[in-house]
């Protein structure tokens, strides 16, 4: 049966459509820049101290952070060289790292990325092996590389 | 002037939140000797605790652990204990005034059973969508409406177009959700990392706070995923062709059949092409 058919018409939500927002997410229109030409990342090594402490297994890790704008708007992504992961870093509280840690998505490089666009298919989350080696390209010239020691798990 | 205080050098408060089942301290200071705390004990309960009083200290600390027992509003009095009555008439004359603190009491938030439909919604929802703690981008006006979008995807991949996903007939939620490579680290469900469910853990940790600040914020992020999720009937569809899928804004779009519908809450949302082939296994919309 059909959950479309019996929906009733006054459940509509009506806000919505004076928010909505469309654009295309084009990898060429993207921009890279340095984080620290905005203001919401004012503490990046200690939320990748604390990313180290909860995820980090080996002694020293090796970070990159580049800010992307996208659609009109920005955020950033940090690449995990140990652990191999790419993981969306969008503006939270900049007096706290917590941002970092309750990331939408961590894309684990060797698992997580596809061919092509078509192999994208319906997934929420696979990217492609091009938007990886972009990112991964601009973070080397226009990011900014950290190395953190784990230290003891709290 | 007694007061009361959330921290014993923070700031005094008129009014406080505590969940049934749970404990809140706060603090009450005066320049009294001692007190009687009184509380409609259907509601809560009180304990109060002395703090030791150093020479030169101008007020007494008293701690107060408030205890949940039903949901309401209620109030705190503490009247001043029967030391402050004075020993000479004068002194009763100019007996203070008791201090009220109000209180309500909410019921904790739960979450729909993890392997009922309801239960895997609102878990999708609260993994997916951002949540309160990104100040900058969270949007609580379109927070519902986000998942009420994602409602549609899951319902229209169930319904609607399940040969799209490889089903012959309509899969079951769970199904649908081990599809893998369909949603991040949700393959094993309900058996998933802590680490994959931090957002939704978090969410209700702190929803479910007595101390957070943040705590009204993350209890209408869940009150709206578990409102969304266990309602009887979804809202409806905003496209045509229905909502498909959904990606974190400004990655990029997945092609094929999905074109964009809008992005809302950090999270775009695809419909299917008008140009989409018929269902084969006799799907029907």
């Amino acid at each position: 049966m059909s959950a479309a058919v019996e929906r009733p018409l006054g459940l509509i939500i009506l806000p919505i459509a004076l928010t909505l927002m469309l654009s295309a997410a084009d990898l060429s229109s993207r921009e890279y820049f340095p984080i620290s030409a905005v203001k919401d990342y004012p503490h990046p090594e200690k939320a990748l101290a604390a990313l180290v402490r909860r995820d980090g297994k080996a002694p020293f890790n090796h970070f990159c952070i580049v800010g992307i704008r996208a659609e009109g708007d920005y955020f950033a992504e940090v690449f995990w060289r140990e652990n191999n992961t790419l993981t969306l870093w969008e503006t939270g509280d900049p007096d706290d790292v917590e941002s970092l840690l309750l990331s939408r998505r961590v894309w684990n490089l060797k698992k997580d990325v596809v061919p092509s666009q078509k192999d994208i298919g319906f997934s929420t989350y696979l990217i492609t092996q091009q938007e990886v080696d972009q990112t991964l390209a601009a973070c080397n010239k226009t990011g900014k590389q950290f190395t953190i020691r784990r230290t003891q798990k709290q | 002037m007694p007061e009361f205080r959330q921290q014993k050098s923070g700031p005094s408060i008129s009014s406080a939140t505590v969940h049934v089942h749970h404990q809140k301290t706060v603090f009450f200071a005066a320049e009294w000797q001692d007190i009687t705390p009184v509380a409609d004990a259907k509601l809560l309960t009180i304990m109060a605790h002395p703090q030791p009083r150093h020479k030169g200290d101008s007020l007494q600390f008293w701690q107060l652990t408030v205890s949940g027992n039903s949901p309401g509003v209620g109030v705190i009095q503490i009247n001043p204990g029967p030391r402050e009555s004075g020993a000479t008439a004068a002194a009763r004359k100019i007996r203070p005034q008791p201090a009220k603190l109000d209180v309500t009491i909410v019921k904790e938030l739960l979450l729909p059973d993890a392997n009922s439909d309801a239960g895997i919604m609102a878990r999708v929802f609260l993994h997916e969508t951002l949540t309160p703690a990104f100040v900058n981008r969270y949007d609580p006006q379109n927070d519902a409406a986000v998942m009420s979008y994602m409602r549609n995807v899951l319902e229209n991949r169930r319904f609607r177009r399940f040969d799209l996903f490889g089903f012959k007939s309509s899969p079951s939620l769970l199904q649908l959700i081990h599809n893998k490579t369909q949603f991040a680290g949700l393959y094993t469900y309900p058996h998933i990392p802590a680490v994959q469910m931090v957002n939704v853990n978090t969410s209700l940790t702190i929803a479910n706070s007595d101390t957070e600040p943040r705590q009204p914020q993350f209890a209408k992020h869940v009150e709206n995923a578990i409102s969304i999720a266990t309602r009887l009937i979804a809202n409806p569809d905003p496209t045509e062709n229905g909502l498909y899928s959904w990606r974190t804004a400004g990655h990029e779009d997945p092609g094929g059949y999905l074109v964009k519908y809008a992005t809302l809450g950090g999270i775009t949302f695809y419909t299917l092409s008008a140009d989409t082939p018929e269902p084969i296994h006799g799907a029907k919309w």
